[in-house]
């Protein structure tokens, strides 16, 4: 197709005029249905993707690091630490290793008020991570976490600090929605004695901090340090039951994968995961969903906007049918009339997209940053950048030019004469 | 064929518009309408044609076909020495812009575009740059007594201001053809009279064709010939004495 230089310029001309001189009542109306189709092809994508980030977000953060290394399937601990370590440690592009031992542990509080050893006491159970306080914090920075008391020093041989899903008084000023029937310290708060129990091993310990990190797994955790950890379980080995490694910024992870797999000794038993891989399937399937929904969502906004222009520009150019025979009875080429009503629907789509973006990225996004939208003790912001404004946009504004043309081919390509006697 | 200058055929003259049996049907459903049956005729450069007749005679219809905005069903159309019958329907446009001017009964402006754009506009789509257009736009508004209506929405102005300002759209281009259809129809009689002389004056002073169909005959009397069409046939082909209105 190639328009000449004057049917562009007649179409520029006769659409510039339509816009400014249509009432200005319908030309509102229009952009703001275009506005509301654009917000829709955002925001439900944009929070979608934002659960996703959010669900992703605190899990890579404060639990695996950029890559998690783990005992294989059938072993419950990483035999050779040390030499994994190692070759951890010659990567370049590594910036913090934290190596943790777990066991299952309870918190008990007020046990000792219990008539009967089968009484119930306030209690909470959860993982309990034996951790160097400072290679942990300069790999998960979870001191910053911390929303009462205070962290963990490499001294501290009586004090634990506990996720915020294990006490009651946090877990409720947080608004967590936790699993039916599981349990939480009560009354407990900060300063407490409680006693923890692992593996049957009892020792009373005060709670030195709650920290809340919005991933429940992680905030259903109790930290305290290697030395008392090994202390209290007796353990001589020096086999960890995880290795949570932070890369550098922009160091790829499939990469840094691939060197320690390849440098492993060739027996070592291990599974080394990128920060993706290492997502608990749950919420790894939630994330594929939420992925897959905000595509479909947003080409589902998409093909709606589309064809709210189309009806717009094709109600438009048949109510205008009269005028446009006459255009073409007075020698205007249809060319041009084709132009005027692409340009038509060009400037509605770009005052509602341009409307649109400053209400979200000006009004909406700082506000639900400052107060982000909490589901599944996840809090939720919007996902969109002026990247995706970009992107939509211009998918929009193809679909426009699209939309404006076809009407205004359909019409234009009738007879003359019936279009100018309405026949 | 001698010539007839009663008839208007057969005379050695510049002919403008020649039409040789020309038919025009339509389909109704099952039956078939005859709008145009058999019409030839010629008029030559410069002459002020009324085309007449009762409403549904075919008139209208006669006066599509030979500007070019309708396809007769066979028959022959010359314009100005060129057979437009095989043109196609861009060529047409192109054909009609260049060489015709038009004025519809209803005025036909765009209602979006003042008086000044809504003549401009054919001349921007002729290639004329925009400065040159609104100067031949201004004059042709001027030459209708339309100084001061330059930036009025049709709108704003009365049924006469717009048919004149129609006029100045058909003529601004200086075409070889101006095509009326009932440019009276939806007038009071001043405003009539006064489009009819602007009509007078641009055939006088500028030789320019104009075909006006109407039904009025009051009006068809100030033209030089008056064709009257009966059931999509020439009935009568009447060369008039000059009427002492355009004297």
């Amino acid at each position: 197709m190639v328009w000449k230089n004057h049917s562009l310029y007649v179409g520029f001309f006769l659409a510039l005029r339509d816009v400014r001189r249509n009432n200005p009542w319908t030309t509102a109306l229009i952009i703001l249905v275009i506005s509301l189709t654009f917000f829709n092809m955002l925001f439900l994508g944009g929070i979608l993707v934002g659960f996703a980030s959010a669900a992703i977000g605190t899990y890579p953060q404060y639990y695996s690091g950029d890559i998690f290394i783990i005992p294989a399937i059938n072993k419950t601990t990483i035999q050779d630490t040390n030499t994994i370590l190692s070759v951890v440690r010659s990567l370049p592009t590594v910036k913090a290793i934290s190596v943790r031992e777990t066991a299952s542990g309870l918190l008990e509080y007020n046990y000792q008020n219990k008539l009967r050893p089968t009484d119930l006491s306030e209690s909470a159970s959860g993982t309990v991570a034996g951790i160097d306080p400072v290679s942990e914090d300069k790999m998960s920075i979870l001191s910053q976490a911390i929303v009462a008391g205070s962290y963990l020093t490499p001294s501290d041989a009586d004090d634990v600090i506990i996720g915020s899903n294990l006490i009651q008084k946090y877990a409720t000023v947080r608004g967590a929605v936790l699993a039916v029937g599981s349990k939480v310290l009560q009354t407990a708060d900060v300063g407490s004695r409680v006693r923890l129990t692992i593996n049957g091993a009892q020792k009373e310990v005060t709670i030195k901090g709650v920290f809340t990190t919005n991933s429940v797994f992680v905030d259903s955790r109790i930290y305290m340090t290697e030395s008392a950890f090994r202390e209290m379980t007796q353990n001589q080995s020096l086999a960890a039951n995880e290795i949570a490694v932070r890369l550098k910024p922009n160091a790829s992870q499939e990469q840094a994968k691939q060197y320690i797999s390849k440098n492993l000794p060739p027996d070592e038993n291990v599974i080394v995961e990128t920060s993706t891989e290492a997502l608990p399937s749950s919420i790894y399937s939630i994330i594929q969903a939420l992925g897959q929904l905000g595509h479909l969502v947003g080409g589902i906004a998409l093909m709606v906007s589309s064809v709210t222009i189309f009806i717009v520009i094709y109600v438009n150019a048949i109510t205008r049918r009269k005028f446009i025979g006459i255009l073409k009875g007075i020698g205007i080429s249809s060319q041009a009339i084709e132009i005027s009503y692409i340009f038509q629907a060009l400037f509605y789509a770009i005052a509602g997209m341009t409307l649109s973006s400053i209400f979200i990225l000006g009004l909406l996004k700082p506000y639900v940053d400052l107060h982000p939208f909490n589901f599944a003790s996840i809090n939720a912001s919007l996902a969109i950048g002026i990247s995706d404004v970009v992107f939509n946009g211009i998918a929009l504004l193809i679909t426009s030019f699209i939309s404006g043309f076809i009407p205004a081919w359909l019409v234009t390509r009738q007879n003359t004469l019936d279009a100018i006697l309405g026949r | 064929m001698a010539c007839d200058e009663t008839k208007y055929t057969g005379c050695n003259i510049g002919k403008m518009i020649q039409v040789k049996n020309l038919f025009k049907k339509f389909k109704m459903g099952e039956t078939e309408l005859v709008a145009l049956n058999n019409v030839s005729f010629e008029i030559p450069t410069g002459q002020f044609v009324a085309i007449t007749g009762r409403s549904g005679a075919g008139k209208s219809t006669l006066l599509y076909n030979i500007s070019l905005l309708d396809i007769p069903t066979s028959g022959v159309e010359i314009i100005d020495g060129q057979d437009v019958d095989t043109l196609d329907d861009k060529a047409r446009i192109l054909y009609r812009r260049n060489n015709f001017g038009f004025i519809f009964q209803d005025y036909a402006l765009l209602p979006t575009l003042t008086a000044k754009e809504n003549v401009v506009l054919s001349l921007l789509m002729q290639g004329i740059d925009k400065q040159t257009a609104a100067k031949k736009a201004e004059t042709a508004l001027e030459r209708v007594e339309l100084e001061g209506k330059f930036d009025n929405l049709p709108s704003q102005l009365s049924g006469g201001q717009q048919q004149r300002v129609s006029i100045a759209r058909s003529i601004v281009h200086m075409p070889k053809i101006l095509f009326a259809d009932e440019p009276t129809a939806n007038l009071d009689s001043e405003s009539s009279k006064r489009v009819l002389d602007i009509f007078f004056r641009l055939n006088k002073d500028e030789n320019l064709t104009i075909v006006m169909v109407t039904h009025e005959k009051d009006y068809a009397k100030l033209a030089d010939r008056d064709i009257e069409l009966l059931d999509g046939k020439i009935v009568s082909d009447t060369k008039q004495r000059l009427h002492p209105r355009r004297k």
